[in-house]
Order: structure tokens, then C-alpha cells, then sequence
């Protein structure tokens, strides 16, 4: 068995730990992802500026920065209360989701803008999904990405830009406020250009529905909130009068930052290694990350927990052990040995050499032994079975001390 | 090293839980448990203490069957009291007659703790008391450290010499100086031989008056020289000879007896020599100085049962340094070794009185079993046909019963030979 030195042992784990710090360390800095979407960041891809105009027009702006099960405790006037979700970055947990339902159910209203992030997972609940297959426009600014879509709401027709969208599916006719214009199409099998069968229709971008005492706006593009797009064509306008549609003025705007991944606290190392081990707490691969680390950091530890020898002095001066006994009871091979103790004994008491004793004339050796069972056994052995031993020790005892 | 105990395992690792939990849901209290629970285990945690220890024994040397007291002394010189447990290792093959040797104590800073044991030693050999083993634990039991403090203590128990009397030794090889071994040969001595006419010269104090006046002329009493002789006492010391109970084995009866003989042929000033062989041949060659029986009494101490050789290599190795015409003395049970029969021959040949004494591993094993079994009388009648071989290559061959003492068993034989 191989042996490793308590201090090799001792090295090893001290290495194997040091390695798993390293990991968890760098490994936020090492991250390509983007974080974006956030309401209260001013880069080109977050919605300060939608913020901004929330609170121009008289919104009070609140945020969710921890998790939706937050919503359990408002206790504000869910009439005029907005939940905004715009990029779902990560997937909600079923007690969020009952929590979100549970607002919207109780009168809260609530716009969900996503296309390829988690967004379906909670939509769904409201038999509403993202086809999360890029929508084409012959109609676009700069390049393909943005197609233009124009749009009649209330009774007001917009021009929004949107930024690489989605379509919405399972939506029923008097569900959809925004569909695009037939000149769409859709990339189904998601190659990045147009094929044959992806022929150009008409498809929902934003769809309504209720929910218990609540409305919900479902987009299917967040884009159109970014700060690099507020300002281009009507898309703050289109989105100014679907908040409208939705609350009035003075009401409450809720922003849930708990889905967007944050900057990284990169000052501070513990502040590394908490924001690390909040967002592994936030995906199922990464609970089971972390509990395969708390079984390695265990481990070691279990391995610490013994228990103790009890200390006694017991003498072994009574302790036996065999040889001849080892097995007491008569075996085959004995049946053999036998044999040759009771020609010994004959040859002994005849005073003859070995290789005399093998010459002997038959009538003389039966002479000598003078006992039929003897003779016989001496002579056909092999008939003889273990069971019939004892009669032959026996017989050979008493011709010994004859 | 530092170990945590099962207790300890337990309590820490349900305060994590709750720590972790606790920090899930949110609950700060929960969450103040788990690591007062932590801290508490943390906090018990205390640093290994230094402890000095000293030992004595009452003596150093001993014989079988002897006590001696042992005295330790543990003191605390560190700067942390601490609740020990101390245990003094003692041999498996010694008896704890009285006393302890283990205490569990609390020791402050320069504290001492004084303990005696009283031990039996039974079997001889070479012992050591030691290492001293301190368990360091806390007040709950969370933690121990297992210490092993190299202190020992070195003893000896020699082996238990019988009182012999009288040896069934003959020697034919003529030595020039008076001694207690017979001859066979009309001498100086204390032996009745015959009786002989008177020739001028004779004392008259071996005059034999009655056999004088009935044959009418004068007869004298001769007595048999008794002579010194050279005894090389070969003992078996294989792994087979220590069959048994540690106590109640060949070997150990083997040892007896050769320290036994030797004491008795050493006084009577004859030469003695000893060679043990089993994993490999040791040999002290026939010398009669006076140190020759503690060297003896030495070697037999440090003689354990181990190996498998077979005798023809021992004799092999020591027949060019056997003095001519000595007396062999082979002590063996005679078991698994069929080279014995060709050794006796050689040894015979060569003009050697071969006398074997057998300590038979049959009747030990009978005893220890206690119960008797066909298997039993199929081993004696083989042992019978060992000995009435060895018996027919010229040896004297004396079964010895182990149940009875050694003394008793060589008058037998002498007896059988005045007969």
C-alpha cells in the first residue's frame, strides 16, 4: 500500500487549497461576460436614461437588488406599482416566480422585455413564450441588426428601432399591441441568413395579457430601453406610452436589478469572493459547485476526527497457539500417515533397515503384526477411510503394549 | 498530532450547518448559534503541554516468577495546565499484579504526578517500559493529542534455574583432572564399580571386609573414575519449538532446561558450549571460564522461537569447532525436521555421546486442548517411532513429560542406569 508522509499529506492539502482560492479568485476576472441593462449604470447598453425619464415624468423609482421574493412584503398600492424585468440574465427560481405572479395577481403591473436570455421561464406562466429566433427587416438603420418596425399604438403610429429582437409566440390575436409588418421573416433554424422556407409574415413583438388583478406588457426586445437607442427614432415615445398604459403618473416603477449580472467589486477580495459565491448560489451547477467545494474543505477536516485508543494493559502470557491441533479432528491425508506410523512401528520392532523392511516376505510381516485389521491396513490402505482411523489407533495402541 | 473526536466532529459540523443556513434564509439568529457554536469549539482548543516524565524500576535484572515495582514520575513544565492521560506501556508478557499504570489527571504548571505500579515477570527475555503515552484532552471531550514521550526502561528476566543433582552425562574421552562425570573406567571416585583383589599399594580403606572374610583372601572395593567432559548443548529454536501458551511451550521449557544443565555442568567444572538455531545458528563454543554461564544465561535470554532450519544446517555449520568426543546435548521437541535422524548418525559416527532430550509438543498441545482426540494417539504412537529411532542410531533419548520437573525426569533415567 502506498504511504505518504503525514507533511506530504499535510503539503498536499495545503496546495489543493491554495489552488481552489486561486480559482475562485481569478475566476470572476477571467469572466467575458457583459453586464448591462441596469438601470442605474450610464453605459451604452443600460437604461439610465429610462430612469431618468420615469422620474422626469413624476415615477417613484425603487429596485430589487437581492431577489424577487422581496415583492412578498410590498406593502405599497399594487394598482399603481410597475414591475420592470428587461433582460432576464438568469434564471428565476420557482419561489421567485410564485412571488412575481403573487404581485401581479394582487393588481401590480408588470413589463417583461427579453429575446434570447431566461425570460421564458416566467412568461410562460402567462402562456405567453420568446421564439427566441432573430427577426429580420428589409426596413433597417446601419445594418441588419437594427431592423425599423412601424408601429400603431392607441391610435398613434411610432417608428422603433429595435436591436437584434425576438418575436413572441403563443399569443392570442387580441393579445398582441405590436406586430411587425409582413416584410419579416424569421431565421428559425438560427444559421444567420435567409433560407428558402423562412418566408416573410407578420409576427407579434409586444404582446398584453392579465393575470388576477394585473396586467402584463411582454416584449420581446430589450433593446429598445438601452441608452444607445432611447433617443433614436420613437422608441422613447413607444415605451413611454406603454408605461402609461400601465400606471400613471406619481406611481411606483420597481426595477429588478437581482437579475443582471453586476459589475465586478474587483477593490475588494472579500468582496470578490461574496459577490463569487452569491451568483454560484444563484444556478443549480453552481450550488453543486459549492457543494462539491464544502465536501473538499470537509473532508480534510473529517479526516481530523478520530477516535481514541482505550489504553489498557492485557497480558497475553494465556493466548495459544497450535500446530499439531490446529485442526483436531482426523483428515483424509491422515489415513496415509497412519499407514506409515503402524509400518514403522512394525520395523522398528523387527530391528530392520528401511530397505529391508521392503523386502520383507508377506508371511512374516503377517506373522509379526499378528492381527488381521493391521496387516490388512498396512498392506490395502486405500480402502480405508478416515471414519475407520480411530478403530486402527486404537488397535495399533494395544499392539504396542501387547 | 491533534485529533477531533466524534463528538467534536458532530457538534462543529451542525454548527456550520446552522451558520450556512442561517446565512441562506436570512436569519440572523440562526446565523449567531452556528458560530457561537464554532467559537466555542475554537476557544476549547488548547496547545499541547510539555511534560516531563521519569521512570525507574526497582531492579534491572530479575529471574522468571519475580516482581518489581515500577516508579513514574510526569510533571508539567509547561506553561499551560492540562487534563492528561497517561499510560505506561508495559510488555504483553508481563503480569499487572498491583498499582495502575494509566492515571488521567489534571496537571497545573509545575504540577508532578507520582504513580508505582508492581509488575510479575513470568517469561524470560528482554523487556522495555515504554514509551510513556499522554492523551491531552479538553474538559468536553472535543479534542485529543496522542503523545508518545520515548522514555524507556530496559529489563531482563533471566530464565528460572532447577536445582540438579545428578545428569545422565557419560563420557569416554579421558580428561586429567578429577571432576563428577563417570567414565566406566576404575578410578579415583565415589561410583561402586566392582570389586578386585587387593594389590600391594591399595589403601585399606576401600578394603571390603565382608567380601574379604567370605572369599578368605583380600578384596578391595574400586570405584568408577569420575572424570570433566565437554558438553556442547544444541537447542532447537525454531518457529515450531513456540507452539503453545507463551508460558506453557517447548521453547520455553528448552530454555529451562539448558540453563539449568549448564548452571549444574559449569559448577561441577566441566566445559559447556551452546548452540541455538532456528532463523539462524548462534554458538557459544565449550569453555569452562567463569563468565561461560552468564554468556550462556544471556544467550538464552535473548533465544526466541523463529525461522525453520533445518538441524543438518546448524550441525553444518558447527561440526569444525565441535571439541572431539564431546558430549552433544540436543534439547528439541523433535517435530517437522527429518534431518535430525541424519545428524545423530554423524554426530555418532564421529565418536559423540548424543543424548536428546525432548520436551514434547504432544502432550502440550493435549494439555493446552484438554480433551482428548484420536488425533492425539495417532501423534504419540508417531512420537514413540521418532525416539525409538533415534534410540536405535545410538542416542539416549529422553522423553520428557514436561508436566513433571526436569530434576525429576534425569534421576529417572540415571536411576534406570544404576539398574
Amino acid at each position: 500500500m502506498l504511504r505518504i508522509s503525514a507533511d506530504k499529506r499535510r503539503f498536499s492539502f495545503a496546495l489543493i487549497g491554495v489552488f481552489l482560492i486561486a480559482v475562485i479568485a481569478i475566476m470572476p476576472f477571467i469572466s467575458k461576460r457583459e453586464m448591462h441593462l441596469s438601470a442605474y449604470s450610464d453605459s451604452w447598453n443600460d437604461l439610465s436614461e429610462f430612469r431618468k425619464n420615469l422620474e422626469l415624468k413624476g415615477y417613484k423609482i425603487k429596485c430589487i437588488t437581492s431577489t424577487p421574493l422581496s415583492l412578498r412584503e410590498y406593502n405599497g398600492d399594487y394598482n399603481k406599482t410597475l414591475l420592470c424585468i428587461i433582460g432576464v440574465e438568469r434564471p428565476y427560481t420557482n419561489d421567485e416566480i410564485a412571488s412575481i405572479i403573487n404581485f401581479v395577481d394582487r393588481g401590480g403591473s408588470l413589463i417583461v422585455a427579453d429575446d434570447f436570455g431566461f425570460g421564458n421561464r416566467l412568461i410562460k406562466v402567462f402562456g405567453v413564450e420568446f421564439s427566441r429566433c432573430r427577426l429580420w427587416s428589409p426596413n433597417f438603420i446601419k445594418n441588419p441588426s437594427f431592423p425599423v418596425i412601424n408601429v400603431t399604438y392607441e391610435g398613434i403610429h411610432y417608428e422603433v428601432m429595435m436591436n437584434e429582437p425576438s418575436t413572441l409566440s403563443g399569443v392570442s390575436e387580441k393579445e398582441i399591441l405590436v406586430e411587425t409588418d409582413s416584410n419579416c421573416w424569421l431565421d428559425a433554424n438560427k444559421n444567420g441568413k435567409r433560407d428558402l422556407d423562412e418566408l416573410s409574415d407578420i409576427y407579434p413583438i409586444v404582446a398584453s395579457t392579465h393575470y388576477g388583478e394585473g396586467e402584463i406588457i411582454i416584449i420581446s426586445d430589450p433593446g429598445i430601453f438601452i441608452n444607445d437607442c432611447w433617443n433614436i427614432k420613437d422608441n422613447s415615445f413607444f415605451v413611454m406610452a406603454l408605461v402609461k398604459s400601465l400606471v400613471p403618473s406619481e406611481s411606483t416603477i420597481i426595477f429588478d436589478e437581482s437579475i443582471h449580472v453586476h459589475k465586478m467589486p474587483n477593490h475588494n477580495f472579500v468582496q470578490v469572493m461574496f459577490f463569487v459565491l452569491c451568483n454560484l448560489m444563484l444556478y443549480p451547477a453552481g450550488k453543486v459547485v459549492l457543494l462539491g467545494a464544502a465536501i473538499v474543505l470537509i473532508a480534510p477536516y473529517m479526516r481530523k476526527i478520530k477516535r481514541p485508543v482505550i489504553w489498557f494493559h492485557r497480558d497475553i502470557l494465556t493466548h495459544a497457539t497450535y500446530h499439531h491441533l490446529k485442526i483436531p479432528e482426523l483428515k483424509d491425508e491422515d489415513v496415509l500417515r497412519m499407514k506409515h506410523i503402524a509400518e514403522e512401528k512394525v520395523r522398528l520392532a523387527l530391528v530392520l533397515s528401511k530397505d529391508e523392511f521392503a523386502n520383507i516376505d508377506e508371511s512374516i510381516l503377517k506373522s509379526v503384526v499378528g492381527d488381521d485389521l493391521l496387516y490388512d491396513f498396512i498392506t490395502n490402505w486405500e480402502k480405508y477411510s478416515v471414519e475407520d482411523l480411530p478403530k486402527i489407533i486404537k488397535k495399533m495402541d494395544e499392539w504396542v503394549k501387547r | 498530532m491533534t485529533h477531533l473526536t466524534t463528538r467534536c466532529g458532530a457538534i462543529s459540523i451542525f454548527g456550520a450547518m446552522l451558520a450556512v443556513l442561517g446565512t441562506l434564509i436570512g436569519e440572523y439568529e440562526v446565523i449567531a448559534i452556528g458560530v457561537a457554536i464554532i467559537i466555542y469549539i475554537l476557544l476549547t482548543f488548547i496547545p499541547r503541554p510539555k511534560i516531563r516524565v521519569v521512570r525507574e524500576t526497582e531492579a534491572t535484572k530479575a529471574f522468571e516468577g519475580d516482581e518489581t515495582d515500577v516508579y513514574v514520575k510526569v510533571e508539567n513544565t509547561g506553561i499551560f495546565p492540562a487534563i492528561i492521560h497517561v499510560y505506561d506501556v508495559i510488555s504483553p508478557y508481563m503480569r499487572l499484579i498491583s498499582g495502575t499504570n494509566r492515571y488521567l489527571v489534571y496537571l497545573r504548571q509545575r504540577e508532578k504526578l507520582e504513580f508505582v505500579y508492581r509488575v510479575e515477570c513470568p517469561l524470560r527475555g528482554h523487556y522495555v517500559f515504554g514509551p510513556l503515552m499522554i492523551r491531552r484532552r479538553d474538559r468536553a471531550f472535543l479534542y485529543f493529542d496522542d503523545e508518545k514521550i520515548e522514555k524507556y526502561t530496559y529489563f531482563t528476566v533471566y530464565p528460572h534455574i532447577h536445582e540438579l543433582h545428578r545428569v545422565p552425562i557419560k563420557t569416554r574421552f579421558i580428561v586429567p583432572y578429577y571432576g563428577t562425570i563417570t567414565t566406566k573406567t576404575a578410578g579415583m571416585g565415589s561410583e561402586f564399580l566392582y570389586i578386585r583383589e587387593y594389590i600391594v599399594g591399595d589403601p585399606f580403606k576401600i578394603i571390603n571386609w565382608k567380601a574379604s572374610m567370605r572369599l578368605r583372601r583380600w578384596m578391595v572395593n574400586q570405584y568408577e573414575k569420575e572424570s570433566l567432559c565437554n558438553v556442547l548443548i544444541i537447542l532447537d529454536a525454531r518457529e515450531i519449538t513456540g507452539k503453545g501458551t507463551p508460558l506453557f511451550n517447548p521453547l520455553e521449557f528448552s530454555v529451562k532446561a539448558t540453563a539449568s544443565l549448564s548452571y549444574h555442568l559449569l559448577r561441577t567444572r566441566n566445559q559447556v558450549g551452546l548452540v541455538t538455531y532456528g532463523s539462524e545458528v548462534k554458538a557459544i563454543f565449550e569453555n569452562i571460564s567463569p563468565h561461560q554461564f552468564d554468556i550462556i544465561l544471556n544467550a538464552l535470554v535473548g533465544t526466541y522461537a523463529s525461522g525453520n532450519m533445518p538441524m543438518i544446517t546448524a550441525i553444518d555449520t558447527i561440526l569444525p569447532h565441535i571439541l572431539p568426543r564431546s558430549t552433544i546435548v540436543f534439547i528439541s521437541p523433535l517435530e517437522d525436521d527429518i534431518t535430525i535422524y541424519s545428524c545423530v548418525r554423524m554426530l555418532r559416527d564421529r565418536g559423540h555421546e548424543v543424548i536428546i532430550l525432548s520436551p514434547s509438543l504432544v502432550d502440550i498441545e493435549a494439555t493446552l486442548y484438554d480433551k482428548n482426540t484420536d488425533k492425539l494417539s495417532m501423534l504419540h504412537l508417531e512420537r514413540q517411532n521418532k525416539i525409538n529411532e533415534l534410540r536405535g542410531l545410538g542416542a539416549l533419548v529422553i522423553d520428557w513429560d514436561v508436566k513433571k520437573p526436569l530434576s525429576y525426569v534425569l534421576n529417572l533415567v540415571v536411576e534406570e542406569w544404576m539398574r
